[in-house]
Order: structure tokens, then sequence, then C-alpha cells
């Protein structure tokens, strides 16, 4: 049973106990990294545990700079979720407040030309779609990257599922099980990835300036090789 | 000839089951499956467990949100968790519509006013979303009574 008695009391704080019930936004790994998903939470089955473990293991080995900050939560076109404080992110000015609070990279920048935001955050790089899979909206990457907080920054996110392993990041890959507008079938046992990559998005104030194979490493600094061979 | 030929299957074939088993060991970041789902949903609606909850709210960000209405509806009301509520307005508003429009315009206008009541009730209870939502309604003073002082901390809150 994981429900905090108080916790209608203290509607500030986290509906999660943490250790010494020390309430935190994000997990700061490297100063450069936020990580949104809490993998202890008790009411979890075993295999989320697992999967959600083997996540902020992964997240771990994610390769940044001190110009590169990466966000590890769940998502949808619609936004993020944060795990550790029980609340959505679907605007910019909301995950900028999680990114002032996590990192002084990014609280402490003069402007965001040469700032980069990787969110590991399934589909937030795909538009919304209507049921007859028309587009509905923007994706939420391209929306919060047309925002005053976000001028200049480039984001990068992607359009498909991300997948982990103990090692890190894998890319964003097309799930065995999607349907026609990508979500998954609903009797889906599992959500294993197909060998169809998607797309790293790149946008830069509400546009989408690059796009990249779904097996690239995000990186605010793209090799030639790079550019050769995973750019679109 | 045939021990080549043997050998070129073994070698193919142990390629296709280290394959198959590096996808295996592949998490995606959005893992929760159905029968992870049904648990949740039972845990939540049996005993209040919010964390369930919020782990089946997680679920539903790979699938369509109306599917959570019914536990969103009882997780409001016997347990009254500030995420059930969002989730009953966002359940109830979740019908396509045009770019730049309302999501409460189609809306019937006894199924507006109870996506409005969920979504007061929400932001009384501290969600975040739904102060931010409901800010944004007070400020265009469209389907509630324009309220400009309102409607501006609402926001600020809701984006903290």
């Amino acid at each position: 049973m994981s429900i905090d008695p108080l916790s209608e009391k203290y509607a500030h704080q986290s509906h999660y106990n943490f250790s010494e019930n020390r309430v935190i936004d994000g997990r700061e790994l490297e100063g450069l990294e936020v990580q949104l998903i809490n993998p202890t939470k008790s009411a979890s089955t075993e295999q989320q545990k697992v999967a959600d473990q083997r996540i902020v293991n992964g997240s771990k080995n994610i390769p940044n700079s001190n110009t590169m900050i990466t966000v590890t939560g769940h998502g949808s076109p619609k936004g993020m979720s944060n795990d550790v404080r029980g609340e959505k992110i679907r605007t910019a000015k909301q995950l900028n407040a999680v990114l002032n609070r996590n990192s002084d990279d990014w609280k402490n920048k003069e402007s965001g030309e040469g700032m980069t935001v990787v969110l590991y955050s399934c589909r937030t790089g795909a538009n919304e779609k209507k049921a007859d899979g028309s587009n509905k909206a923007d994706s939420f990457a391209q929306k919060i990257s047309g925002s005053e907080e976000f001028k200049d920054v480039e984001v990068i996110a992607p359009d498909q599922r991300v997948y982990f392993s103990e090692n890190g990041p894998v890319g964003t890959y097309e799930a065995e099980y999607a349907g026609a507008n990508d979500e998954y079938k609903a009797d889906a046992k599992d959500h294993s990835r197909s060998d169809t990559p998607g797309n790293w998005n790149v946008f830069k104030n509400g546009e989408l300036i690059r796009s990249y194979q779904g097996d690239w490493k995000p990186t605010n600094n793209p090799s030639l090789m790079d550019k050769l061979t995973k750019e679109n | 000839m045939k021990s080549s030929n043997f050998f070129l299957k073994s070698i193919i074939i142990s390629l296709l089951i280290i394959g198959c088993d590096k996808k295996e060991k592949d998490f995606p970041m959005n893992s929760t499956t159905s029968s992870d789902r049904d648990y949740y949903e039972n845990l939540a609606l049996t005993k209040g467990d919010t964390s369930a909850y919020y782990n089946l709210n997680t679920y539903y960000m790979d699938y369509p949100i109306e599917g959570i209405l019914y536990s969103a509806i009882i997780m409001a009301n016997k347990y009254e968790y500030h995420l059930a509520y969002l989730n009953v307005y966002e359940a109830l508003t979740s019908q396509d519509h045009k770019i730049g429009v309302s999501e409460l315009e189609n809306l019937d206008k006894t199924t507006r006013e109870i996506a409005l009541e969920y979504l007061k009730k929400g932001a009384e209870k501290g969600n975040k979303e739904c102060k931010r939502i409901l800010g944004n309604h007070y400020l265009e003073g469209v389907y509630l009574d324009k309220d400009v002082v309102k409607g501006k901390q609402l926001l600020e809150e809701g984006e903290k």
C-alpha cells in the first residue's frame, strides 16, 4: 500500500515516499541530466520496476556536454510526465521550471543560443494526430521550442518510442505492437521494438530544422559521419 | 559441401537468436502493458492507491485518454485524488476539434459543465495542470465569467 495518509493535507508534496521523505523534483545525475522517472513506486509491478530501473541505469550512460541538457521521462505528443512529483508537463513554462530547479547550467545561461535540450521521452517530437490520422496539433517539442523560455535553444525529441538497454538509449523505433495512429494495440502483451527506426527531430524557434535516423545518438555537435549517414 | 552448408546455417541461426535476444532486452520508456494496467486499476479502485493510479495514468499516455474515464471518476469521487479530476476533464474533452479551437467548444452544455466542475475541483486539490487550464479559461472568459486576477494567479501557480 503506497498511499501517504497525509498527502491531501500536504498537497504541495509528492504522493510518493522517498528517503527521509525528502521531496525532490528530478534526479540530477551528472549536473546536466534530469531524471523524471521514479523506479521505486511501491505500487509498480515487478516488471515495471525492472524496466524503469534499467532506464534510470541506462540514462547514466547518455553522453552530454555543458551545453546539452538531457531530460528522461515518460512522454507522448502532448507532453511529459514527472513521475517524481506526480505531475504532468504540458507547457514550456512547466518544463522551464523543472530545468531551473535541476540544472544550474540552464538556470544561469545568458541566452538560449548554443544550448541544446534532448528529450528522451516517447513521441514528444511527433505531432498529435486525429482519429483519421491527420494532424491535430504540433508536437510538444515543437511547441516549447517556439516559446520565449526556449528561444534559440535546439530541442531534440523522438517521433517514436525511445528504447533503453542497461548500456544506455538504443534509439527511437516504431513499436512492434503499434497501431495505425502510433498507439499501442490494446491487447499488446509487451512493447517490443520493431526494426523500423523513427526520427530524432531537431526544433529551433518553433521550426523543424533537422532530422536524424532513430539510431543516431543525439548530440549538440553532430560529426561529419553523423551528417553523412544519419541526417535525413 | 554438406558440412559447409551446415556451418553457414548454424551461423545464420545463431545471429538470428542473438538479434532477437538483443531486442527483448531493450525496454521502451513507456513500458506499462495491459496486464499492468489491470493490476493498477484494481489496486487504485479498491484501495485508493494513488501510486497505482499514477501508473494507470502513465499507461494512458499511449492510449486514447477516454479509456481512463471510469477509473478517473471513481478515483476522483471516492478518493478525491487530484490527478483523477484532471483525467476526467481530459477524457471528456478528448474529441477531435479544429486547431486553435477550445477543447470545450464542441461539447454539449451539460458535459461542458461537468468537465469544468471536475477541472475546478482538481485545481482546488492542488493539481497544477488543472490550475493552468482553469486559469486560461478565466482569462479567456468564454466558458467562465472573465476574471483576470484569478486567471493570472491560477496560471502562475500551475506553471511553477
